[in-house]
């Protein structure tokens, strides 16, 4: 059943990252909600299906908008298997939660274009670096209204005996 | 490497981390095999992709359509008053049409007439009710109208005489004013007689007295000024016989005249002054 319920909740986020999102950009930078899902998801999933999940919604992604397939789910997989290993720091602390999500959305941004550099398919360049800054607060501020929803109406993050069944991811 | 492999985890890790990397490099140097690649994933992926695409277009054309509620209700006001805009230049280029064949009128009537200074007027008022007995012009003393000036349609029927004027403005009283009396005559035996106002006929209709019981008149027969009075010129139609009624034991009768004018639409009219 959490399955389908992943796969649902998962269809839904990919539809909004290439439809409607795209009317919700800061200064034409819009967020990243499946970098923002992925974390989700992880903090309240076991490590393996949490791997699976990262990788398999990298490879939708890449199917649905890049050119270079793999590359996506290969990020996002490890992104989810440092979340699954942290998860019991990031549940505990907003503010670092907040941080990770900084930081990975910074890093994947500086993955996607040192790759894409590397084979010569895009260069990099300091219009590039300042989106990059500007969809890491985007992504941050995001995951702080995700954050706020798992908290206040699951009262998941805190509890240390966490059901998991109960998540919203 | 072994107990590597034990370790379920990590194998699995392992082996999407080598098929990212294989699905990597496959779509970056090899076309063939991306090509390839990508129609094994779209024969899989393409149902799932058309679904995508058919939501995400779904979607976007659900929000649009709110979206576009707002731009076509202000692009409805902005038509609305379009065309209520439209409508005014229609109106005005009516009204010019209008004026432009009652100027041509008075052209004709000024060549015909060369004896007779036309001015054309409109009319900016009237007074209550349906049928106006007098009504204000626009012209006035300082276009040289006087008192008992005629009125008439462009058409050339008779309407009625200016009864007072102002700097800029003529009131006329009209052929149904019991103030007005026009001496008349009947066009084909020039019978004499005198049409004026009779509110025991029809308002829309006058009367023509001082015809004696011998004249010959019959229903149908056009009345014109006779010129008698010394206010009105002689041959300005005023209407036609409706009915005689015929007195017994009396030496004079009346006839019911309807007026040639449509006093209900006037819009201009001619004011003739004469001898000057």
């Amino acid at each position: 059943m959490k399955f389908i319920y992943h796969i649902f909740i998962i269809y839904l986020f990919i539809i909004a990252q290439t439809t409607f999102i795209e009317k919700y950009n800061i200064f034409g930078i819009k967020p990243n909600l499946l970098l923002i899902l992925i974390t989700s998801i992880s903090l309240f999933n076991e490590k393996t299906i949490s791997t699976i999940i990262g990788f398999f919604i990298g490879f939708v992604y890449d199917i649905v908008s890049s050119k270079v397939i793999g590359l996506n789910a290969l990020f996002f997989m490890y992104m989810a298997i440092t979340y699954s290993e942290t998860s019991k720091i990031i549940k505990k602390n907003f503010l670092i939660n907040t941080i990770y999500i900084f930081i990975f959305t910074f890093f994947y941004n500086i993955f996607n274009i040192a790759v894409l550099s590397m084979f010569n398919i895009k260069k990099f360049n300091i219009r590039f670096s300042i989106s990059i800054l500007i969809e890491c607060l985007y992504n941050s501020l995001i995951n702080i209204i995700f954050y706020i929803l798992n908290k206040k109406i699951f009262c998941l993050t805190n509890n240390p005996k966490l059901n998991k069944k109960e998540a919203l991811f | 490497m072994n107990k590597y492999f034990k370790n379920k985890y990590k194998t699995l890790v392992l082996t999407l981390t080598i098929a990212s990397s294989l699905t990597i490099l496959i779509s970056i140097y090899n076309e063939q095999n991306a090509l390839f690649f990508d129609s094994f994933s779209n024969f899989f992926l393409m149902p799932i992709q058309k679904l995508f695409t058919y939501t995400e277009y779904a979607l976007y054309d659900f929000f649009h359509h709110f979206e576009n509620v707002s731009d076509l209700l202000k692009e409805n006001e902005k038509l609305i008053a379009e065309i209520e805009n439209k409508n005014v230049e229609i109106s005005k280029i009516q009204s010019l049409v209008i004026e432009n064949k009652d100027l041509k009128k008075m052209l004709d009537l000024r060549q015909n007439s060369p004896k007779i200074n036309i001015e054309i007027s409109k009319i900016i008022s009237r007074n209550a009710g349906n049928i106006y007995k007098t009504f204000t012009l626009n012209k006035g003393e300082a276009d040289s109208i006087k008192n008992n000036q005629t009125v008439i349609t462009v058409d050339k029927y008779l309407i009625g005489r200016i009864h007072e004027v102002g700097q800029n403005w003529a009131k006329v009283i009209t052929i149904f004013d019991e103030k007005n009396a026009v001496g008349a005559r009947v066009v084909r035996s020039l019978e004499l007689g005198v049409v004026e106002s009779d509110y025991s006929f029809d308002e829309n209709l006058c009367k023509m007295t001082a015809i004696s019981s011998l004249t010959d008149i019959t229903i149908g027969d056009y009345v014109e000024t006779s010129g008698g009075g010394g206010i009105y010129p002689e041959g300005i139609l005023i209407g036609t016989v409706l009915e005689i009624h015929k007195n017994p034991g009396s030496i004079a009768q009346t006839a019911t005249i309807k007026p040639l004018a449509d006093f209900n639409n006037l819009k201009n009219v001619f004011i003739l002054r004469y001898g000057e």
